[in-house]
């Protein structure tokens, strides 16, 4: 029990340079904490744009429609398979859709879209779409061959609200038809991309323009009501549905695991190099800390201290140090990203940019316990490696020639 | 002055232990600031040079408000008001094209394309568009075939020599048709473009517009791309408010922003990895100053200026931070010369992802001199900052009560 009491007194003998050494682990290990929660919030931010906007939790297509989206390749029952998961109770919505390839034109211009044809309360539940048009009321009712169009489209072609469009297509019989279509609203989403290509109509108007049947559709767009039971329900769906293709948002877009995983292994490399970075600080410290006390180690070995107990002062203050500066870091990290988790922070500067990768202009910073439990143990093995050389160049004193100098 | 670099140098010199360790930690920064700058600075580059290598050129003149619409209904007449600009020092050749969207069509596929009308000669020498070629022909002048992104013409099922029909909106909202056999594929590093671009003759895309003798674009070629800027304001004194001229900045804001975004990410971070190495080395200069307290006094005593001994001390500091600075550099500059030589090409799913956001998955890193001396300039105003202290210490240090310490 001595140890460590000599050990803690020994740091407070040379306050300015503990509390620098202690600032800088302070420091790095908030704005550590600060970053990761960023990039788990921005990641987070990209993940559920992609759910709520493109991918749904399941998606249920004709095995080959997605190769070359052809008109012909629909569900012809899909009415029914509709009916049947909206009466499971795992299921919180279901949207059934077509999607077209074809082309817009206004008389000022021409832009190649996909039309997807849709159940405006329906696509309510999974997407929202009615809260993200910006301008006009949606689709009215009693009124046929509406359109809705995104804001980027329709500054493209030149067009506002109630202005008149045509759009060409093909039908299930291979011939390219084409019909008038009246802009009824603009809506505006957070990903580019999409918003260039998709505009919504109503699904009975397509199905008549395209000779679907009234109970056909290219895709059935699926929320569950338990995000974590994703995969077993579409492994039911894939028994029950079989010959149709029952996809998860994971198979749909790969790219959302990879990100993930991505994330995940960036996120270790910098903890690792900001670590590497607080050892360099440390050691110097520590090092000094030893070296001026060449005459008092010697002393203490010269009256009996065996030398594992200097090595073990030696890490014991090197620990301390550490562990005075990590919660004090951790948890000002913890205080600014809960902070920020709950306000946001408002990127709208670059919201152009952030469309171009698919994200909304707020972030939320989040930390999980996985963060935090990550990073202590980070910052004990880091102390560790770095007290091991200042404690080595301790015991290897003479305790004599150690007395003699000075 | 002499004396103080020499006693500054030894002085460095004494501690080597503490010297080494804080040049290392230096060192540890600015290598990985390098690496990541460069990596960052290169795939944006990259990705940024070969849309405009490949696509739109360094500048480019149309109607006025052409860009926003893109409307073939704003073609102009690239006749001899423009020949003006030819001479115009830095522009090498103007090369004009038809560009607009039509439905392309092939058995039972249909799809949105841009459809360009090109001179082809001139467009070889303009974008190097021969050389993308990867099936069957370029096109010749006159030629009545079409050139076809080989994305696009995978989802099209096209295959060299099969037909292809477009149907679009012509000028003035005539009707266009026609048909066109496929001459060649070509392929395009940006998915964006690969997936969406067909290429006809230029007189044949007159035809096809029906736009008689009228372009909708001309692509400035230059000797001098870091010019544009200047030689893209001269061409709009001369061409006045009827015509935009356009730099490549300008034509793709969006794709700048997101450079601009994902750049100010990675310094942050930079920064921040910074901010915890000037700690480290704080803590060395404090250490530094408290076991050498008997010998400031002793200078000082013996008549050394306030000022010498700060710069004495100043010298010290930055003398340690550009031995790191410099010794980062050394070891950085193989290994990004290396992935600037040899991309890191990410493959299988890796790629696909890179592409749905529209990137060529191809990492070069960049070796422009800027990073390298970036780093070296913010390590160096880090250290001015640090040597703040000392001097402050200096300043109030009394020789006898340190002699006596």
């Amino acid at each position: 029990m001595m140890l460590p009491k000599i050990a803690w007194r020994n740091i407070w003998r040379s306050r300015t340079r503990s509390l620098v050494v202690i600032g800088s682990v302070v420091i790095g290990i908030w704005a550590l904490i600060f970053l990761l929660g960023f990039f788990r919030g921005q990641v987070n931010n990209y993940i559920s744009n992609i759910i709520e906007n493109e991918t749904s939790h399941i998606q249920i297509h004709d095995s080959v429609f997605k190769s070359d989206f052809e008109v012909r390749l629909f569900i012809p029952e899909a009415a029914m398979i509709q009916q049947k998961l909206e009466e499971s109770p795992e299921i919180k919505a279901v949207s059934s859709r077509l999607l077209i390839n074809g082309m817009l034109s206004s008389s000022a211009a021409v832009q190649g879209v996909m039309v997807k044809g849709v159940d405006l309360a329906r696509e309510n539940e999974v997407t929202r779409l009615s809260d993200k048009v910006i301008e006009g009321s949606g689709f009215e009712a009693d009124k046929s061959n509406q359109v809705l169009v995104s804001q980027r489209m329709a500054a493209k072609l030149k067009v506002g609200l109630r202005s008149k469009v045509v759009l060409t297509f093909q039908n299930v019989q291979d011939d390219i038809s084409t019909a008038a279509f009246r802009i009824a609203g603009i809506y505006k989403t957070v990903n580019r991309i999409s918003d260039e290509l998709y505009v919504f109509a109503q699904i009975d108007d397509m199905r008549r323009l395209t000779d679907i049947s009234v109970e056909g559709a290219h895709q059935i767009a699926i929320l569950v009501n338990d995000f974590d039971q994703t995969d077993s329900i579409a492994a039911g769906l894939v028994q029950t549905l079989a010959p149709w293709k029952v996809e998860t948002y994971k198979q749909i877009s790969p790219d959302l695991e990879l990100f993930n995983s991505q994330i995940r292994i960036n996120m270790m490399i910098m903890t690792v190099i900001f670590m590497l970075a607080l050892i360099f600080g440390i050691i110097n410290t520590m090092l000094m800390a030893v070296l001026e006390r060449l005459k008092e180690l010697g002393m203490l070995m010269a009256v009996g201290m065996n030398k594992l107990k200097v090595f073990t002062m030696v890490v014991l203050e090197t620990i301390f140090i550490a562990l005075i500066g990590a919660p004090i870091g951790m948890l000002l990290g913890y205080l600014t990203t809960a902070y920020l988790n709950r306000v946001g922070i408002d990127l709208s500067r670059w919201s152009k940019a952030l469309e171009e990768f698919g994200m909304s202009d707020l972030v939320r910073p989040t930390l999980d316990n996985e963060t935090l439990i990550t990073i202590a143990i980070a910052v004990i093995i880091t102390a560790i490696l770095a007290s091991i050389y200042p404690a080595f160049k301790a015991i290897r004193l003479k305790p004599v020639e150690a007395l003699r100098k000075i | 002055m002499n004396q103080i670099i020499k006693l500054a140098v030894r002085n460095i010199w004494r501690n080597k232990r503490r010297t080494l360790i804080t040049a290392a930690s230096i060192l540890f920064a600015v290598f990985f600031a390098v690496a990541i700058s460069a990596i960052q600075e290169g795939t944006w580059n990259h990705m940024v040079d070969s849309i405009v290598h490949s696509h739109f050129g360094y500048a480019q003149i149309h109607k006025d408000g052409y860009w926003e619409d893109k409307s073939i209904d704003n073609a102009f007449d690239p006749g001899p008001a423009f020949s003006s600009l030819n001479d115009q020092t830095h522009v090498t050749q103007l090369v004009p094209r038809i560009e607009s969207f039509a439905l392309a069509s092939s058995g039972v596929y249909t799809k949105g394309t841009l459809v360009i009308g090109i001179d082809p000669p001139r467009e070889d020498k303009l974008t190097k568009i021969q050389s993308r070629v990867t099936q069957g022909d370029y096109l010749q002048s006159g030629d009545e075939g079409a050139l076809v992104a080989d994305g696009l013409a995978k989802y099209l099922k096209l295959e060299v020599g099969d037909t292809l029909i477009l149907i679009s909106q012509g000028y003035h909202g005539i009707n266009a048709a026609g048909k066109f056999p496929v001459r060649g594929l070509v392929h395009f590093g940006s998915p964006e473009l690969n997936k969406q671009l067909i290429y006809i003759d230029l007189q044949k895309a007159k035809w096809f517009y029906g736009t008689d003798s009228l372009v909708t674009t001309l692509v400035v070629d230059t000797d001098r791309p870091d010019a544009i800027k200047n030689t893209v304001k001269q061409m709009r004194e001369k061409l006045g408010p009827e015509y935009e001229a356009m730099d490549y900045e300008e034509m793709m804001p969006d794709l700048m922003q997101a450079k601009e975004v994902d750049t100010a990410g990675s310094q942050i971070i930079l920064m921040v990895l910074y901010l915890i190495i000037g700690f480290g080395i704080f803590g060395t200069i404090l250490m530094m100053l408290k076991e050498r307290e008997y010998e400031f006094g002793i200078l000082k005593a013996i008549g050394m200026h306030s000022g010498q001994l700060n710069l004495m001390l100043w010298l010290e500091t930055i003398f340690l931070g550009l031995i790191g600075c410099a010794a980062g550099l050394i070891i950085s500059f193989p290994i990004v010369y290396y992935f600037y030589k040899n991309p890191i090409e990410p493959s299988g799913q890796m790629a696909e992802a890179y592409e749905k956001f529209g990137v060529e998955p191809i990492l070069p890193a960049s070796i422009a001199p800027g990073i390298f001396l970036s780093q070296a300039l913010v390590v160096f105003i880090m250290i001015t900052i640090l040597a703040i202290y000392p001097m402050y210490k200096i300043h109030k240090l009394k020789p006898v009560e340190a002699m006596r310490a």
